[in-house]
Order: structure tokens, then sequence, then C-alpha cells
């Protein structure tokens, strides 16, 4: 039963941070495309937040996965 | 992206200070250790055996939310250096523009022409703006704004030199 409620509270703390990280991304996006002064700089700058946040993400998914067993 | 009028050309582009920057962003890295130095102390075996237990059936647990902290962590710092890096100050020939990025949604972009400028004025106040050559320039106008702040610059004399000099070159063209 514990263990019940902690997966669900989980499974909804992990969907609420895909939807944020999704809405986040394209406001980020939005402003490094319309108010950037580097082109070449903006572009490393997107390459390194993807990278990063992909990394994250997917040891979150395995943990969350995981947590099932 | 900055519209630039006609014949005018960028002289200079500053960032402001890396250092009020690394001031905001210290705090997330020191909470970005946290739950790995909590977890060495929980999982390490430096509680007793049977509350050691306890937190063992938690382990896939505190690692998830750990690493959520972490993921919200690495996003608001995302979004805090987003706010540093959009605020910056450009000198063209005929203009001076600061652009300050408080928040998402919340900028402010204001210029202010040479012709316009009376009297510049730096401040470099307390022990790291004057070790690390930052501080704040305060330009006088004439127009309607009155003073023109720009807060935390890099290189305050040396923007103060290239505005003193720009400001004469367009006075002896006007001249001219």
């Amino acid at each position: 039963m514990e263990y019940n409620i902690l997966n669900i509270i989980s499974a909804v703390v992990f969907l609420l941070l895909i939807i944020g990280f999704v809405i986040i991304s394209l406001i980020l996006n939005y402003h490094w495309n319309r108010y950037e002064i580097s082109i070449y700089k903006t572009a490393l700058i997107k390459k390194v937040y993807f990278i990063v946040s992909s990394i994250l993400l997917l040891v979150i998914l395995l943990l969350f996965l995981n947590l099932k067993k | 992206m900055i519209t630039l009028l006609k014949d005018e050309e960028i002289i200079l582009i500053q960032r402001r200070h890396w250092l009020p920057f690394l001031f905001e962003i210290l705090p997330l890295a020191i909470l970005t250790c946290l739950p790995f130095i909590f977890a060495l102390f929980i999982f390490g075996g430096y509680l007793p055996s049977n509350l050691n237990n306890v937190f063992l059936n938690y382990k896939n647990y505190y690692f998830f939310f750990s690493f959520v902290f972490i993921f919200i962590l690495w996003i608001i710092s995302i979004v805090l250096w987003t706010n540093y890096y959009l605020d910056i100050i450009i000198i063209t020939n005929k203009r001076i523009i600061d652009i300050e990025q408080f928040s998402f949604f919340s900028r402010d972009e204001s210029e202010v022409r040479f012709e316009d400028i009376e009297d510049v004025k730096i401040e470099i106040n307390g022990f790291w703006e004057s070790l690390l050559k930052f501080g704040n320039i305060y330009i006088q106008t004439a127009a309607e704004s009155g003073e023109f702040k720009i807060k935390n610059i890099e290189n305050p004399e040396k923007i103060k030199d290239i505005i003193s000099l720009q400001k004469e070159k367009v006075a002896e063209k006007k001249i001219s």
C-alpha cells in the first residue's frame, strides 16, 4: 500500500517534470532565438542544454522504471 | 537581435561581470551536492542497523527524487544563465543600448544617443569590484529620461573612454 502511494507520487512527479521541461525548453528556445547576439554561442548553449537535460532525464527515467520492480 | 539604424556600426558588445552571476549560481551548486552527501551518510553505514534497514527499503525512491531535485536545479541554473547571457550593453557609433533581462518575458531595453549625453560617471565600490574591475556607469543625459544607469559592467573605465571618444566624434561631425 505504502509503495503503491509512493509509486503514484513518483509517476505524477515524473509526468509533471516532463511537461515542465517541454514548456521551459520552448520558452528558453524562444528567448535564445529572439534575443541572441552570437549565433554560434547560442547553438553551443542549445547543444549543452539538450545534452545535459537528456542525460539527466534518462537517469530519472531509468530510476523511475527501477521503482516498479 | 538588435536592428541597427542606417550607417550604424557596432563598436563594442559588453556583458555584465560574471561575479554577481556566480553568487546567484553558487547556492544551487552547493544544493546539487547535498543529495549525494546525504546518501553517503544514510547508506554508508553510519546509521544504526535497524534505521539503516528502513532507509535501504526506500533507496530507489531516494535516488529518484534526488535526481528530480538535481534536474530542477539544472533548469533553474539555465534560466539564471539565460538572464545573465541576454543582459548586455551595445555601443555603436550612434548610441548606447542597454538590455536588461530580468526574467522570462521581463526585459528592459533602453538607449541613449551620443548627442544627448552630458556627463559620464563610473562607480567602483568594494573590494571585489576593484580587484576584478567591474562597476556601474552613470550617464547623465539631456533627454527626458535623465540618468542612464548600467550596472555591474566589466571594464567601466574602458567603456567610459569609448563613450567619451565617441561623444567627441559625434560632436565634431555635427559641427563640421
